[in-house]
Order: structure tokens, then C-alpha cells, then sequence
């Protein structure tokens, strides 16, 4: 199968390669690029392991071709926060005990990145809406939904963390 | 809604000020910062050079000959290096498991002759990618003579009924009775007897990371190293020592971070062996991870089970014996190395925390069409509590007793501790009626009945469920090997070397999948030694490092772990503290050790930091007291005590119930439990947490549902329905501590919270909707299934 | 899992798309936000051996009030129509359906079109279109013409569009008078629904229902317009008599076949149930602008 060009931006570098069409987002990131923080879970669109941000809004990438991310901005786990400077949502998964096994985490906290941007100070009720496409076998969500509210408390204080313009 | 946790008590020790320990504290979990960062590692993660990349063919009949296979299209396919069957490497799996009675069924690690589920592997390709791997598959040609089909348990007793294994002359895996010998006499002297038919489905625990393996065998060196998603990385070597028939001291497991177990990967299945014999033959690194769609076809089923049950009570509610008949659904058989364990937990279970002196059980473990049956959080266990807790409900609406009220009549009061059940399992330590009780205190209960009154005036429907259990935590050897018939231990080890620098490090035999056992292990062994927390390292999952161990199942990591960790501890203070006295001039019983210092107790000027005698141990060897050894190096092994240990826990929940719809809302959920000395309160409740949702998942969302000819509907997450966090109630835990009889106290809770819940929100609805006379009998709790036990308004 | 490999292509305007699907045919498929067309082709039960992604045709995603409705592009995300004021203010049924659809995430990347154009029963937007009375574009290479929603859906997966259409525009009528509600009965966000009901009211300013469209979701081969039930519900007031009688009817009209999320009769029970919900929603409704 002849392969195409693809290129994005991703956690504010530009990438591109020479890929097979059916190649998926998630596999690009993973394979390609080796940010294996991105992990797939179900393949279906229902567990949202496979969470990044896609243009700033949070899109399940096993469920995306690479190919449709073409030119756009993708943000991955990698991306968020420094290896020295915790993200405050980060921060706030581990102050809250927020992860167990630590495998649907970094899904967890781009579509907890999204909503805290579009709404920084949500209640219980929008948490659990905004995650509810990202599945934990761990958690039962109990802490999850306390680390968001934090994360948020802690936005609130002005620890952003982010690198500006990271997604 | 916002979620709560009322606090708990934080365990004070003899003499020590409780803020100065490790243990009883919420230490956050070290391994998490990676994790967090998405920079743990997981086996699908590892890239090796060369690597391979394998996937399966798998039947699409539940009960075929295979007639032929072709793979020469497969072959063909550019990338495509090898297809494997099961005539050129089918490998029995091995079974670890005695029992008089217990039949081993053909297991192969690839199907030869005939398969009998839907997605047994039949043939194993490696490729140069996962897609062209998954392509070449679709090219494997087979032939199949399709057979009847069996898949439901009662219909395969039938002397009709299609065989699996033609051999047998029936399809009964197992069978065992057990009569206690007074209950012919309490049935007699009963005032009632309430008999029902209860069945629990099947469902799996589904970890969000499938099972994943990656074998690199080297040729060269001759040694198999192999990276797997697996709750015991000994067990796992062993298994394959044995299964491929290869020097066990070549091979290495490693388990790296694990994306959750939930039992299902203390289970080893046929496709793994595969991987392994791919690799060894191609001599190259060969990785599989699980696709959804395979998981949910052959992975981790567990629970169904259909129970015949009949109760003994006297008027004022005293059960004076229970019967069941269990007709347990196993699929195609047990898996390695837990068998039919899951029923006969089950049975054995079943009496709970009541003291019931008379039942007798009958268990037959069946064979089906359909996938095997594997570990599951809880473990026979939920289906004991959703009978038994059924049953506790629908007698004190006989008896128009209050649900507490019965419990509080036959649980075991705390004057008759220890226990011992009619089969003979000893309850430790516990008292269940103080535990049911603050159930009812800290949900405000009589509050909440006033409430349902109040709103049936306005035709909303509340409803509240109590249910309760004892879990046989952390088995021990003399259980596990004698009646259980297993070739298993139950104690765990430790290795606690200290380096030059002061620095501890534990090699554990366990191996965790997220609960933060680098952390709670770290803050005992930093209690029991006097290193401080931060200087002692706990590293599991390698069986090149660490000595053996069993591995994190029966909710036994902390009981078993705990207790070698303080036992390899207490050696190792021992020594630390010969060597200290000697170079204080010192008696070692009158040194003091925390903190990472050695001080005597009768002149505080007097000490000597870790760090030194760690070096004196090492380094400067030549200043060690006569016929001391070198070096801080040693191993404990820990063996609990008690036969078993056994937490135990009151759930509440409370629901409300859409009449119209058979819609079912959880609106608050309250727990109380025992598990003895808590290391770390935070991810203890953590664990609690998570099992609980597992719970709710059985109870109302999830099933494997196979159609008649055995082909599984729900084989996505598209249909198969997890729960998410908008359906998750709020939650209050709260803890009482009752330490048990082994070093340390510890119970084990891991799998606690997934125990009573089906049984507790059944109970809720059917007290919701009491005036329907609604009786909920069969698992799960659908919209449907209520809506038509409201519309039909059985009794 | 991955798709079976196919060509990709990404043509820059309609007409382009229409001629790539003239050229392949049944070969070839439109890939919109790819959240239906992809899992299908990572189980391989759907394999074209080319895909047409539509996602790189400018102009195609927008919210444009038209007055007497909402122009709604169709490449335009589900998100975006969930979280647009306009939307709420001229049409709240249309938001009030794109916030059940699946989840946040998949929201983010479904588009209108492609839940129209899969045409799958249980998809939402369908019965919100055919209650509400909408028309679609469809264009080619050719130029476009309109379907009324009630004509566009055909069958299971199946739509009036030809081969070399492409569904550009969804035109979603408004007005003062009207009023809508979507409800769905689904055991958890992200779930398929057992049942949706679909209910717009045209209310003339004394409290009387002029006309009235019911379509339902997931109990037919594709959605089912409750033909009968709107008309027992126009130029009357709608008591609980008309609500019942209506919710009957729009039982009756249902065709739901058992699955995984409830038999056939539970579905036409809940149709019953969830048939009167909706229209008492959409009746409690302010007129929509």
C-alpha cells in the first residue's frame, strides 16, 4: 500500500512521516513518535485511554486517523506540564489519590485539562459528565472527581503549570 | 453530590506516639509521579529490535471439528513470518489442582482437533507489524465441522445434551457435597422454610489494559525473557517452565507496570503460551497485546452460577439451616491455576457472618460452550453474598422483621469469637454487629426510612439495601493445600538488602497492578526497622531480583507481604543492632532504633546513624564483632497465623427507583469495614473505592451474554457496559480496626468492596418497590428485569 | 486493531469528493468525523479500499441563524452544536439532543453529518430532524437539491443521498411558536439508548397545539415517524387524555425488535412512557426564541 506524507504539530514540535493511511492517531503517537503515554484500551470509542487534544479539544485518537490530524495542533500526555513541573491536574491526581494502576490516567487528565479550560470551576455534576467517556477500573471515580475539583481549586491559584500554548 | 469520607482511626502502638509511624498514615503513592506523567512503562510499551508482533485466528463456532487449516495465503503476505497451529505446537496447560473428582479437560494452548467456544485460538501469526499480523489472519483459512452447542449449565446435565469432552460421558467438571449433620433435624424443627432460586450471571473484570505479553527468547544465550501484564511473575515462570518443558533457572519474568488485574491476569490462558513458543521458535522478540474484542471472547468470565437454596428459621428470625444446591456454569473449564476455586469459595463462603451451625451444600461445576471461567474480584464470594443476603431480606419480609433486625439476630456476636463455620473455616478476629451497626449511624438509617415514607406519600420510590459478608482473606498453605487441593502457597517473602549509603531496599515476591504496594510496604518495613521512609526502596515484579512469591490475589498482598516485610525487618534489626552495640559498647537491648539511628536508652549521646553500621557491615567489615557475617542481606518468608484471615464489611445502599421505566438510580452508597490494621487509610479507601465500582458494574451493567448457538453479544465495550463516572454514587467509607492474629494485624480488602454490592442493591429496589411485592431473584439488575417484576407484580 | 488497508483520499471541495465516490463507487467511503465509519473498520466489518475524508473541504462546518432556521454545516462537530448559545436560544431540542449524543470526547469529533448520513437507528439526530421537520442538503458535482428529512432516511444505514452526494447542510426550522424536547432512555452516557423520543410542538398563542411531529429513535429498521401520534395531538390542548392517547399511538407505530438493551415489548412500553415525557418537556418549554 503506497504510504502518504502526514504532518502536525505535536506537543509543540513538528512531526511528520511517511505513513500507511490506515495508520491510526494513537499508533502514530505511539509507534512513530514513541509517546507511549497514550494508551488504547478498548478500541471502540469507549474507554478514552487513548485521550489527547486535538486543536485544544480532547478527541479519542484510536479512533482518529493520523491522516485526519493532518496539519492540526495534537497534545499528549507528554506535553502537559514540564518532567520538573507537574501540571496542576497532574498535581492534583496525585494529592488526591486520583490514579491507581495509572493506565486510563493520562486520558483522564487531558479530558479533565479540556473541561477545567472551557469551565474552570465546575460542580460534581459536570466532572462526572466531562469524564463520562473515559472509563477507570481502578478508582470507581470517587477520587477522581475530588482531584478534579482540586486541580481546579489549584488553577484557581494560579499554579497553571502549562507551557503557554500547549494546546 | 459530593463524596465523602468519614475519617478513620489511625492505629496507636505500644509506647510509640502514633504520629512518629509510618503505618496508619495517607502516604502518597511513589509510583504514581510517572504514571501521572505518562512515562510508566507498560509491556505494549517495550520495543525490543526485530520484534514481532503476533495475533490469533480464533474460532467463530462454540463447538467445531476442525477439519483443516491453510495458512499458505497468510504466509504469503509480505511481513508475515510464521503461522503457527495447534498440530505443529499445541502445548496441554498445565493444572495445579488435586481434588478426588476433578477432571482435567484438554487445554491446549492452540485447538488441534476441535474447538469449543467462541474465540479459542486456533492458529498464532507473527508479523512485522500488529496490522499485518491482524491482516494475515483473515488469510488463515479453516475448515470447521460444526457440532451442537451447549451453553447453558442446567440444559448440558441433561442426558441429551451435546458433550464437550466425549470422554467424560457427561459434562461435569467437579462435584462435591458436604453435609454438616444436624440439618435434616433444624429443617424439621423449623417454623418456616423459605426456598428459592437465585442466579448470578456472568461478568468479567475487565482492566482497562488487556492482557499483553512480549517473549524474547535468545538464541544465542539460551534464555527466555518474557514481559508480562501479570498479577505473579513467579507463578508465571513456573508455569512455563513446566508447560514448554524448559530450564526454569533461563527464564526471566518481568512484570512492568500493569494496567489493573482484578484477578484476571492470576490466570495464565491458552493464547499466551503461544507468544512464547513463537518466539522460542522464530528466536526472535515476539509481542501481543490483547485487542478489546478478544478479551471480552476469553478472558476473566466468572459468576455464573444458579443456586437452589433453602432456609430453616425459627418466627423470631434464628436461621437454623441453610441447603443449597449450586449448579456453577465453568464454560469450556477452569483456568490455570485457580480450576473450580471460584464455586467452591463460593459454597464455602455462603453461611457469612451468621452464625449458622448447620448447612449442607451440594456444588456442581459444569462444562459449556463457552469461554473458561477465570479469577474475578471477589471470587465466588459475590455470588455467596448476593444469595445469602437475598435470602437474609426475603425471610425478614416473612417475618415482617426489619432487614437489621434479622442480621443483628444471627450474626456472630463478639463473645463467640473465634468462630468456626460448619466447614470448618476459623473467623479470627471481628465484631459484625458493631461494624452493621455504624453502617446505620453514620448513614442517619432511621433518617433515611422516615424519608422513604415521606416520599411514597408523593409516589417516589426509595429504596435502602443492607448487605454484609466475611471474606477469607490471604489463605494459608495448610488451607490451600489441604482442603482447597492446591498446589499453592500462602506465605510471601522479602529481601531486604542495605547498601554502603544507609539505603534499604525490599525485593518482594509480590507484584501489584496499582496498589501502591512501593509505598505502604516502604512505610511498615520503615516502622519495623527504624530506617526513615524516604531511605527504604520497594522493588517487585522481577523474578530475577526478587525471591518467590505468589503473587496479589485473595486480598493477601498486605497480610502476607506485610508480614514478611516486618519479619525480614526484625532480622535485620537484629543485626544492625549486634553490630551497633559492639561499636557502642553497648547490650543491642539497650539501644533504641528509628529514625535511621541507633541510641542507647540510657545515654542519648551515645548513637550511631544507620548509614555507619551499614558501612561497618560492608566496608569496613574488619570493625565487626567476632562470628558477625557481613553484609545486610537477607530473606524472611511469612506464613500468616490463622488459617485464613477475615475481613468483613456492612454496605448500605440507597436508590431510587423510576417506576415507569424499571430505571434504577444509586444515589448514596455506605460502607463499614474491617480489614484490620490500615497501612495507608488514603489507598486503602482507594481500593475499597474501585472494588465497589466493580460491584455496581455486576450488579446493574455488565454481563457476558452468549446467544444460543454461543456467540458472545457483548464482545466491545460497545455493548458490554462498564460504568462510568456519571452513574457512580456518592460514597461513605469509614473503617473500624480490629487487628487480626498476624504479625502485623492486617486483614486484606482488595476485593471487599466488590462483595455485597449486587446483593445490597437488590435488596435496595426490592425495598423500594415493596409495594409492588416485587422479589428481584436473577443478576444483572436491568431496567427491564425491574420493569417487568413492577408490570407482572409476582407473589 | 486496525483497519484493512484502503487509499486515502482528501479532496478539497464538494465537487472533488463527489467525483472521487463517482470514480470508486461501492468501493468508496466519506469519512466525516470517522466515529461510526472507523471502529466499524477496526473490527473489520466494514472494509472500503478507498475513504474520502471530508475533513479538509472548507466551508463545511458552521451555525448560521437564516431566520426561519438554522443552517447547520455538515462537517459542523456535535460538540460545537452542543456548546453554541445560538443553538440553545433558537433551538434548544437540537442542543438538548447533541448533549446525549455518545460522550464529550466522541462529541468532539462526530459531526452532524455523519450521524445523519450513517443512518443508523439508534443514532439521535435523525428523529430530532424528521420530528422537527428539517431539510438536508445534499450536493454533487452536479449541484444539490433538498430532502425533506422525513424522505432521507431510507433504511438501516440506508439514506435517499446518491452515490456521489454528500450531505452539505442540514436546515433546521425555528420560530416563536415552536417548541421541542429530546429525551432517550439510556442505562449510562455513552450507551446506545433503549428508546429517544422526538417531539416538536407548533403551540398557537392560546395554549392549542397546531401541528406536531413524534419520531423515535432505536425501535425500527431506521428512525420511525409517529405519523399517528403527532396528529392526535394537533389542534387540540394537550391534557393528559391527548398526552396518553398520543403516547398509545406512538407505541403502535414503534418497531422495535429485542436486542442486548431490552426485548421489543419493553421498547414499546418505553416508548409509551417516554413518548408522553418528551412532549410534556417540549410543551413546558418558553417558546423558543
Amino acid at each position: 500500500m503506497t504510504k502518504v506524507r502526514v504532518s502536525m504539530e505535536v506537543n509543540q514540535q513538528m512531526r511528520d512521516a511517511q505513513i500507511e493511511p490506515r495508520l491510526l492517531l494513537v499508533s502514530f503517537l505511539r509507534e512513530e513518535l514513541g509517546l507511549t503515554g497514550t494508551h488504547v484500551g478498548c478500541e471502540t470509542t469507549n474507554c478514552g485511554a487513548c485521550t489527547v487534544l486535538l486543536d485544544g479539544r480532547g478527541v479519542k485518537s484510536c479512533t482518529v486517523l493520523a491522516l485526519q490530524a493532518e496539519g492540526k495542533k495534537v497534545t499528549t500526555i507528554e506535553g502537559i506540564g514540564t518532567a520538573e513541573n507537574l501540571n496542576p491536574i497532574q498535581l492534583a491526581f496525585w494529592e488526591k489519590h486520583g490514579l491507581q494502576c495509572g493506565f486510563c490516567t493520562p486520558g483522564m487528565i487531558l479530558a479533565s485539562y479540556e473541561l477545567l479550560e472551557a469551565e474552570p470551576d465546575p460542580d460534581e455534576k459536570v466532572i462526572r459528565e466531562a469524564l463520562s467517556g473515559n472509563l477507570c477500573r481502578c478508582t470507581g471515580y470517587v477520587n477522581i472527581i475530588k482531584s478534579v475539583k482540586y486541580a481546579a481549586k489549584l488553577r484557581k491559584k494560579g499554579m497553571r503549570g502549562m507551557r503557554k500554548g500547549a494546546a | 453530590m459530593s463524596t465523602t469520607e468519614a475519617s478513620i482511626t489511625i492505629p496507636k502502638l505500644q509506647g510509640e506516639p502514633a504520629e512518629k509511624k509510618m503505618v496508619g498514615r495517607s502516604v502518597k503513592p511513589r509510583k504514581d509521579v510517572p504514571l501521572l506523567k505518562g512515562a510508566g512503562i507498560f509491556t505494549d510499551d517495550i520495543k525490543l529490535p526485530d520484534m514481532l508482533y503476533a495475533a490469533f485466528v480464533r474460532s467463530p463456532y462454540a463447538h467445531a471439528r476442525i477439519k483443516r487449516i491453510d495458512a499458505s495465503r497468510a504466509l504469503q503476505l509480505e511481513g508475515v513470518v510464521w503461522v503457527l497451529t495447534g498440530r505443529e505446537a499445541a502445548r496441554q496447560l498445565v493444572s495445579w489442582m488435586n481434588k478426588p473428582g476433578l477432571r482435567t479437560p484438554e487445554r491446549l494452548s492452540l485447538a488441534k482437533e476441535k474447538v469449543r467456544y467462541v474465540g479459542e485460538p486456533v492458529a498464532a501469526v507473527a508479523a512485522s507489524s500488529r496490522a499485518i499480523a491482524e491482516d494475515a489472519v483473515e488469510l488463515v483459512e479453516v475448515e470447521y465441522e460444526p457440532l451442537p452447542v451447549v451453553v447453558d449449565a442446567e440444559r448440558a446435565l441433561e442426558a441429551e445434551a451435546p458433550l464437550l469432552y466425549e470422554d467424560w460421558g457427561d459434562n461435569v467438571l467437579y462435584r462435591e457435597e458436604f453435609r454438616s449433620g444436624g440439618t435434616e433435624m433444624a429443617f424439621k424443627e423449623a417454623d418456616l422454610v423459605v426456598s428459592e432460586r437465585l442466579v448470578s450471571h456472568r461478568y468479567s473484570p475487565t482492566p482497562i489494559e488487556t492482557r499483553a505479553m512480549l517473549a524474547d527468547y535468545d538464541k544465542e544465550k539460551d534464555t527466555l525473557q518474557v514481559w508480562a501484564s501479570t498479577q505473579f511473575p513467579h507463578v508465571l515462570r513456573t508455569f512455563l517452565a513446566q508447560v514448554l518443558d524448559y530450564p526454569e533457572n533461563r527464564i526471566r519474568v518481568i512484570a512492568p507496570n500493569v494496567g489493573g488485574g482484578f484477578g484476571i491476569k492470576s490466570a495464565v490462558f491458552q493464547d499466551e503460551v503461544s507468544v512464547v513458543i513463537l518466539s522460542m521458535k522464530l528466536g526472535r522478540p515476539v509481542k501481543w497485546y490483547e485487542s478489546r474484542n478478544e478479551h471480552m471472547l476469553t478472558a476473566g468470565h466468572e459468576r455464573q452460577q444458579v443456586h437452589y437454596i433453602d432456609c430453616a428459621v425459627k418466627k423470631d428470625g434464628a436461621l437454623l439451616a441453610v441447603r443449597d444446591r449450586i449448579v456453577a456454569d465453568f464454560g469450556v473449564s477452569g483456568t490455570f491455576w485457580t480450576e473450580v476455586q471460584p464455586a467452591m469459595l463460593t459454597a464455602a463462603s455462603l453461611p457469612g457472618p451468621y452464625k449458622l451451625r448447620n448447612y449442607d451444600f451440594d456444588l456442581l461445576c459444569v462444562v459449556t460452550n463457552k469461554a473458561p471461567c477465570g479469577p474475578h474480584r471477589g471470587f465466588g464470594r459475590p455470588v455467596a453474598a448476593y444469595v445469602m443476603e437475598r435470602m437474609m431480606d426475603i425471610i425478614a419480609r416473612k417475618l415482617e422483621m426489619g432487614p437489621e433486625e434479622i442480621r443483628l439476630k444471627n450474626m456472630i456476636d463478639v463473645k463467640d469469637m473465634p468462630w468456626t463455620t460448619p466447614i470448618g473455616v476459623l473467623y479470627d478476629t471481628g465484631n459484625y454487629k458493631d461494624v452493621l451497626n455504624r453502617t446505620l449511624t453514620i448513614s442517619n438509617y432511621h433518617e433515611l426510612r422516615k424519608e422513604q415514607a415521606r416520599l411514597r406519600k408523593e409516589g417516589k420510590t426509595l429504596g435502602l439495601g443492607l448487605a454484609t459478608y466475611v471474606e477469607y482473606t490471604a489463605p494459608g498453605s495448610g488451607r490451600l493445600q489441604g482442603p482447597l487441593g492446591w498446589s499453592v502457597g500462602g506465605w510471601e517473602s522479602c529481601r531486604l538488602t542495605a547498601d554502603p549509603s544507609g539505603k534499604v531496599t525490599a525485593q518482594l515476591g509480590m507484584s501489584g497492578q496499582g496498589q501502591a504496594h512501593e509505598t505502604i510496604f516502604a512505610q511498615i518495613i520503615s516502622d519495623a526497622l527504624g530506617v526513615n521512609f524516604e531511605d527504604v526502596r520497594v522493588m517487585e515484579g522481577d523474578t530475577q531480583q526478587a525471591p518467590y512469591g505468589w503473587g496479589a490475589w485473595a486480598s493477601r498482598a498486605t497480610v502476607t507481604t506485610g508480614g514478611a516485610c516486618i519479619r525480614a525487618s526484625r532480622k535485620l534489626r537484629d543485626k544492625v543492632l549486634l553490630i551497633a552495640a559492639h561499636l557502642l559498647k553497648e547490650a543491642p537491648d539497650d539501644l533504641d532504633f528509628k529514625g535511621s539511628r541507633i541510641t542507647s536508652k540510657r545515654d542519648a549521646r551515645k548513637a550511631v546513624s544507620f548509614q555507619e553500621v551499614a558501612d561497618v557491615a560492608i566496608r569496613f567489615s574488619g570493625r565487626l564483632p567476632q562470628g558477625v557475617e557481613p553484609g545486610l542481606d537477607l530473606i524472611s518468608f511469612y506464613e500468616p497465623e490463622s488459617p485464613t484471615t477475615c475481613s468483613y464489611a456492612t454496605h448500605l445502599a440507597v436508590v431510587a427507583v423510576d417506576a415507569e421505566t424499571g430505571f434504577v438510580n444509586l444515589l448514596k452508597y455506605f460502607i463499614v469495614d474491617d480489614s484490620g490494621v490500615i497501612v495507608n487509610p488514603m489507598t486503602a479507601h482507594g481500593q475499597v473505592h474501585g472494588a465497589l465500582a466493580h460491584g455496581i458494574g455486576g450488579a446493574m451493567f455488565e454481563e457476558l451474554f452468549y446467544d444460543g448457538e454461543g456467540q458472545l453479544l457483548s464482545s466491545t465495550f460497545v455493548d458490554y457496559l462498564l460504568p462510568t463516572a456519571s452513574v457512580m454514587p456518592e460514597v461513605v467509607v469509614d473503617s473500624i480496626e480490629t487487628p487480626s492474629l498476624t504479625l502485623g494485624g492486617f486483614k486484606g480488602l482488595g476485593e471487599g468492596g466488590a462483595i455485597p454490592t449486587a446483593g445490597a442493591i437488590a435488596n435496595a429496589i426490592d425495598d423500594g418497590l415493596s409495594e409492588y411485592g416485587v422479589k428481584l431473584l436473577e443478576l444483572p439488575i436491568t431496567p427491564e428485569r425491574v420493569y417487568s417484576l413492577i408490570t407482572t407484580r409476582e407473589r | 486493531m486496525n483497519p484493512k488497508s484502503f487509499e486515502y483520499h482528501a479532496p478539497k471541495s464538494v465537487a472533488e469528493a463527489s467525483s472521487l465516490a463517482e470514480e470508486y463507487g461501492m468501493d468508496a467511503k466519506f469519512l466525516a468525523g470517522g466515529q461510526s465509519l472507523i471502529p466499524l473498520m477496526k473490527l473489520r466489518l466494514l472494509s472500503p479500499s478507498h475513504l474520502i475524508d471530508l475533513g479538509r473541504i472548507p466551508g463545511l462546518s458552521y451555525i448560521r441563524d437564516e431566520g426561519n432556521h438554522l443552517a447547520i454545516g455538515a462537517m459542523e462537530r456535535i460538540a460545537e452544536i452542543a456548546r453554541s448559545d445560538l443553538v440553545r436560544k433558537q433551538c434548544p431540542i437540537l442542543s438538548q439532543c447533541a448533549h446525549q449524543i455518545a460522550d464529550p470526547l466522541v462529541r468532539n469529533m462526530g459531526t452532524i453529518g455523519g450521524n445523519l448520513s450513517h443512518a443508523d437507528p439508534t443514532n439521535d439526530m435523525p428523529a430530532v430532524m424528521v420530528a422537527a421537520g428539517a431539510s438536508i442538503v445534499a450536493a454533487s458535482g452536479q449541484g444539490s437539491r433538498v430532502i425533506p428529512a422525513g424522505d432521507f432516511f431510507v433504511d438501516t444505514f440506508t439514506t435517499a443521498l446518491k452515490g456521489t452526494e454528500i450531505l452539505v447542510e442540514v436546515k433546521m426550522p425555528i420560530g416563536p411558536t415552536r417548541r421541542g424536547a429530546y429525551l432517550k432512555l439510556e442505562r449510562q452516557a455513552g450507551d446506545f439508548g433503549i428508546v429517544g423520543v422526538a417531539a416538536v410542538l407548533e403551540m398557537s398563542s392560546d395554549g392549542r397545539c397546531v401541528a406536531a411531529g413524534i419520531a423515535l429513535t432505536g425501535v425500527g429498521p431506521t428512525v420511525v415517524k409517529a405519523t399517528r401520534a403527532g396528529e392526535i395531538l394537533k389542534g387540540v390542548e394537550l391534557d393528559k387524555n391527548t398526552i396518553d392517547r398520543a403516547s398509545r399511538a406512538a407505541a403502535e407505530e414503534a418497531q422495535p425488535s429485542g436486542d442486548l438493551r431490552g426485548s421489543a415489548e419493553y421498547k414499546r412500553a418505553m416508548v409509551e412512557v417516554m413518548t408522553s415525557r418528551t412532549i410534556q418537556a417540549a410543551a413546558r418549554r418558553q417558546a423558543e426564541r
